[in-house]
């Protein structure tokens, strides 16, 4: 019997107070590592047979039995995971639950429905698993555009009008205050507006993107991530209507189409890229902070303004242009407002900063809401 | 080391069938909630907590704490325990809808949770629309629940009403779209909370039998009940959690039994 190689000289049974390990008797001084999960007895050599016998030794079998019944009992317990009691060698009917424990790792590559919790995935694994999701994360994104648009008359035509709307008012008063031309002002104004609303929607819905969503946060298991992004995603459409809109503008107006209109697609990404990463980290921000949602509208109404949408940045003090540059959303609004109103591209200069924001903020807010979504229960 | 090719190991993708059975192991889980007050939770009261020294009370209690289990193919696991003693806590471990606070816990194979009325169900929209969501949160694409739709609408047996949004619904037929639809997502492992309980009597019935026919499959089914001579009938093992602790594991008769015995 193996129990009698631990020094107790009893096998022990399950009247054995909870806290003591198999193998030392409950009166007898216990080292003080005995419960240190590395330092098992040394008998066993499995480590993941070891992990199974602390377990067991660890769950309350209490029923008040005899000792040799106790005994018994363990037995089977022990043969019904599938561990042989007398040889602790792995035994014909080996429990897929220690099989899985070792072969996680494998298993996990080759995509078989396994998931720990309790740890952080790993990045590709996080990806992967939000692929698989990808049935759910379109739907959640349908039900989004959908729901905004149930009950209105024209349905999805409110995603081009809303724009078309603010375009024929701001270009109408800024020109007759301002006697700037309303054909330039308006297209000039049109361009920035347009990635502007963009950003602004997004980081601002990111902030309750997991809050308004607690519904399918607290009652199942889905990727987290797939919040914040179906915001984003569903931003993008009315992004791309608003830039069909753009360009129908361009073109009626008679401005010429140059090659320089390519580097949109370009802006669109870094822009998109951009968002989603202060969304993940507004996203997180918004369960700790009840109340970040309307500091950060608040915010985003007065960057609105610090940004050069409603006038030109050549209008502003040379000191104040310095000052510009600081405000992170602006190379971003570059690629869309130089290829409209100038028919020029931004400065290979321009387009590595924004390249640089963007990753930057796609890896601070992954990094902080990976970090940050296994408390997420405690705040929501 | 025997090479158990249940019928499902195939199916999962699973490489190698000595590991393509389901199973949950949780290792030592613990799960801490956190009571916050609304000042906590703000910008402003968090502010106002610096300026004016006052010490942030933290109040925390561990929902499960040290529980370690081994759940293989074919356990049909009741779990039984008071009001507040963690049981539908760790049916969210196993769910994965929350991580436990320290400790570990290990999933293999498809998992569906039933976890409270009406689970994920969006209650706007209509119990095909939620029936195509549900089978998209379990990973099913569009096209497979098209295929599940006719055995969904036989099984819940809503008629009309399966077409109608279901805020309409009454508790006893969101139980019934709930549970048909999960079960005919084939679920490995199956989480039932209390809702076994909300159906009538000819529904439990036949949910029950279904539930059978899926523990003959090699399932693993988890149920949380107060009914505790479901727990008794129905299942093979049971455990009893008692302050987040797990207080007894066994045949489900003698933990029934002790549970009645010291509890009541």
């Amino acid at each position: 019997m193996r129990w009698a190689l631990c020094g107790t000289g009893r096998a022990p049974a399950l009247g054995d107070s909870l806290e003591t390990p198999i193998g030392i008797a409950p009166g007898a001084a216990r080292p003080p590592a005995a419960r240190a999960p590395n330092r098992e007895p040394s008998f066993h050599r499995n480590p993941m047979e070891a992990r199974v016998f602390q377990i067991l030794a660890q769950s309350p079998l209490s029923f008040h039995v005899a000792p040799e019944e106790a005994t018994a009992k363990r037995r089977e317990v022990m043969c019904y995971i599938g561990l042989s009691f007398d040889t602790g060698a792995a035994s014909a009917g080996q429990d897929a639950a220690i099989a899985t424990w070792q072969n996680s790792r494998r298993l996990q590559r080759q995509g078989a429905f396994l998931h720990h919790s309790g740890r952080r995935q790993p990045m590709l694994t996080a990806l992967r698993e939000l692929f698989r999701y990808r049935e759910f994360f379109a739907q959640i994104v349908l039900q989004q555009i959908r729901t905004r648009y149930r009950g209105s008359v024209l349905g999805f035509l409110w995603t081009l009008l809303n724009p078309l709307m603010v375009f024929l008012s701001l270009s109408f008063i800024f020109s007759y205050i301002n006697h700037w031309d309303l054909k330039t002002f308006g297209v000039y104004f049109f361009s920035g507006y347009v990635p502007w609303i963009f950003f602004s929607n997004v980081t601002v819905g990111a902030t309750t993107a997991i809050v308004g969503n607690s519904l399918y946060v607290t009652r199942i298991y889905a990727p987290r991530l797939i919040f914040p992004l179906a915001t984003v995603a569903v931003n993008l459409v009315d992004f791309g209507a608003g830039l069909a809109i753009l360009l129908a503008l361009v073109l009626v107006m008679g401005a010429p189409l140059t090659a320089a209109w390519l580097v949109v697609p370009l802006g669109v990404l870094l822009l998109a890229l951009f968002a989603a990463g202060l969304g993940l980290l507004f996203a997180a921000m918004g369960v700790f902070f009840r109340d970040f949602q309307f500091l950060w509208s608040n915010v985003a109404f007065l960057l609105f303004f610090l940004c050069p949408i409603l006038y030109p940045v050549e209008r502003l003090p040379p000191s104040a242009r310095e000052y510009m540059q600081l405000n992170p959303v602006v190379p971003f609004l570059q690629f869309f407002q130089q290829p409209a109103s100038g028919g020029t591209v931004p400065s290979l200069q321009t387009v590595f900063y924004a390249l640089f924001l963007a990753v930057a903020a796609a890896v601070v807010g992954y990094a902080t809401f990976v970090r940050s979504e296994r408390r997420f229960y405690l705040y929501i | 080391m025997q090479a158990v090719k249940s019928p499902r190991a195939k199916r999962v993708g699973s490489p190698s069938p000595e590991v393509g059975e389901p199973s949950v192991v949780l290792d030592n889980v613990g799960v801490r909630y956190r009571l916050l007050t609304e000042d906590q939770r703000t910008i402003k009261g968090r502010v106002l907590g610096l300026l004016s020294r006052r010490a942030s009370v933290k109040a925390d209690f561990w929902a499960l704490r040290g529980v370690s289990l081994a759940i293989r193919s074919g356990d049909v696991l009741g779990v039984i325990g008071a009001n507040g003693s963690g049981k539908s806590t760790l049916l969210r471990v196993l769910s994965s809808v929350t991580s436990p606070t320290e400790g570990r816990c290990t999933v293999q194979g498809r998992l569906t949770p039933l976890l409270e009325l009406g689970g994920a169900f969006n209650f706007e929209l209509t119990g095909r629309e939620n029936a195509y969501l549900l089978g998209a949160i379990f990973q099913k694409s569009r096209k497979e629940m098209s295929e599940l739709l006719p055995k969904i609408i036989n099984f819940c047996e809503l008629g009309p009403f399966f077409d109608v949004p279901i805020k309409a619904y009454s508790s006893g037929m969101v139980a019934r779209l709930a549970f048909a639809v999960s079960a005919q997502l084939d679920p490995e492992i199956l989480v039932l909370d209390e809702v076994m309980s909300v159906g009538d009597e000819h529904f439990q019935h036949k949910s029950l039998m279904r539930t059978r026919k899926l523990i003959e499959a090699g399932s693993i089914v988890v149920i949380v009940s107060h009914n505790l001579d479901l727990i008794g009938n129905f299942c093979n093992r049971a455990i009893w959690l008692s302050k987040g602790r797990l207080a007894a594991d066994g045949k489900p008769g003698e933990v029934v039994a002790r549970y009645r015995r010291e509890s009541l």
